[in-house]
């Protein structure tokens, strides 16, 4: 009985350990059908991609880098792991699955959409950070 | 006994499974590197490049790399020649002092490039930034009751004479003990054709005792410029008034409250002479080879009559 107790708690205390020293292992980021279909209506034109930039330098930059990798100055003091959005799992997303995740961030990310309530601006955006593909 | 080696070996068990998920996310080898690149020219013309480097840690997330070794590049006909190199300190800067006569190409640009090359903890990774030289200056019509800034920004042209700039973007600031503060909430000005741009500066900036304040024109991370900044004293600020008296009635007033005196050099005096007393004491006690004991026998025949 007793050891039957004492392997309990050393069974919750391993998970509590397990959990302390759990690695930065994002969960998935799920992305609303009526969202991973949606298709950009801003052109990315000069016009559009120079506006995103400017947003991007402003609300962006700090924490995904001038060029998105993902190594900007705040990084540091976040939780989370920006992601490099040079690379194919980001650029692989379709502009609406973008469009959403900026618009309701998650965790460290903020609701872009609370700053930026202009649809137009988040396009923008979208089209500033395809830039980044290499 | 038994649940004790349960314990233990439980105990062994979780902290081996804890290290060895640490260790397979450690990166074995180079971590892989970013490098940034900016180019400053200061208001005593002197010219800087500062290179940041940061690198991914076992988590994958990029933190400032120290002691990162940094080579400085400028194009000189179409070839690279190193100008410096410098190790990363402990935020992952290094700023580079460049020569004063960068080699410029036809269109009067000059390029640098920031580069980590056979560093034994970093991945290879550079950076590259082309340039155009500017120059500001500033100038503030003290007569003007309006306080108008002005600023005019020119860069060289092929002839090696002066253009304006247009449409350069210029941020104005105030130059305090630890840095710079912006002038005002709205504090940019755009240059028009003549390369000269106006900012009203506010009425209600604190200066120095006498009103002076150095006033900072700045072109910051420009695609073309990079950033480049220049300064002006003037005396327009709110001079500052220096209370002579700012605690009146306080102990270290020349003329302190006699009541305040004589309390507080009551109660150090006390707290003095309880630890002098205890050294006092201590002192004897030491010194003392056969203390007194209670029934005035020596402590080692008490020792003895105890068995």
């Amino acid at each position: 009985m007793k050891s039957g107790l004492l392997l309990t708690i050393c069974i919750i205390v391993a998970g509590l350990i397990g959990m302390a020293f759990q690695t930065d292992q994002s969960k998935p980021w799920v992305v609303p059908d009526k969202y991973l279909k949606m298709t950009n209506p801003v052109k990315a034109t000069p016009a559009s991609i120079a506006a995103g930039k400017s947003l991007f330098v402003k609300q962006c930059q700090d924490c995904h880098g001038k060029k998105g990798l993902g190594d900007g100055t705040k990084v540091p003091e976040l939780k989370s792991t920006p992601p490099d959005m040079t690379k194919a799992a980001f650029q692989g997303q379709t502009d609406g699955a973008i469009f959403y995740k900026l618009s309701e961030g998650r965790n460290d990310m903020p609701k872009a959409k609370k700053d930026l309530p202009d649809d137009e601006d988040r396009w923008n955006l979208v089209n500033f950070v395809r830039t980044f593909k290499k | 006994m038994k649940n004790f080696k349960l314990l233990f070996t439980m105990l062994c068990l979780m902290l081996w499974g804890t290290s060895s998920a640490e260790e397979t996310t450690k990166e074995v080898g180079k971590r892989e590197t970013s490098i940034q690149l900016s180019f400053y020219k200061k208001a005593d013309q002197t010219k800087t490049a500062r290179v940041k480097v940061n690198a991914k840690n076992d988590k994958r997330k990029f933190m400032p790399a120290r002691n990162a070794h940094i080579n400085i590049y400028v194009i000189n006909n179409k070839t690279e020649q190193l100008v410096a190199t410098e190790l990363t300190g402990i935020d992952g800067k290094a700023v580079v002092e460049l020569p004063k006569n960068l080699p410029l190409d036809a269109d009067m640009k000059f390029t640098i490039i920031a580069k980590i090359e056979n560093d034994p903890a970093f991945e290879d990774a550079q950076e590259q930034g082309t340039y155009k030289e500017a120059n500001l200056s500033i100038s503030i019509n003290t007569a003007d009751t309006d306080r108008l800034v002005t600023v005019k920004a020119t860069e060289l042209d092929k002839d090696g004479k002066e253009k304006p700039i247009a449409k350069a973007t210029i941020n104005f600031y105030i130059q305090r003990l630890f840095g710079t503060m912006p002038a005002a909430e709205d504090r940019t000005a755009t240059t028009d054709d003549k390369g000269e741009g106006t900012f009203i500066l506010p009425r209600d900036i604190k200066g120095d005792t006498l009103g002076n304040i150095i006033v900072v024109a700045k072109i910051e991370d420009n695609d073309i410029y990079g950033n480049v900044d220049s300064k002006v004293d003037a005396k327009l600020g709110i001079a500052l008034l220096v209370d002579k008296n700012p605690f009146p009635r306080a102990l270290w007033e020349p003329r302190a409250p006699a009541p305040l005196v004589i309390t507080i050099s009551v109660i150090f005096s006390c707290v003095w002479l309880v630890y002098i007393s205890l050294f006092y004491t201590i002192i004897k006690i030491s010194r003392d080879k056969n203390p007194p004991t209670p029934t005035g026998k020596p402590p080692y025949e008490l020792a003895y009559e105890d068995h």
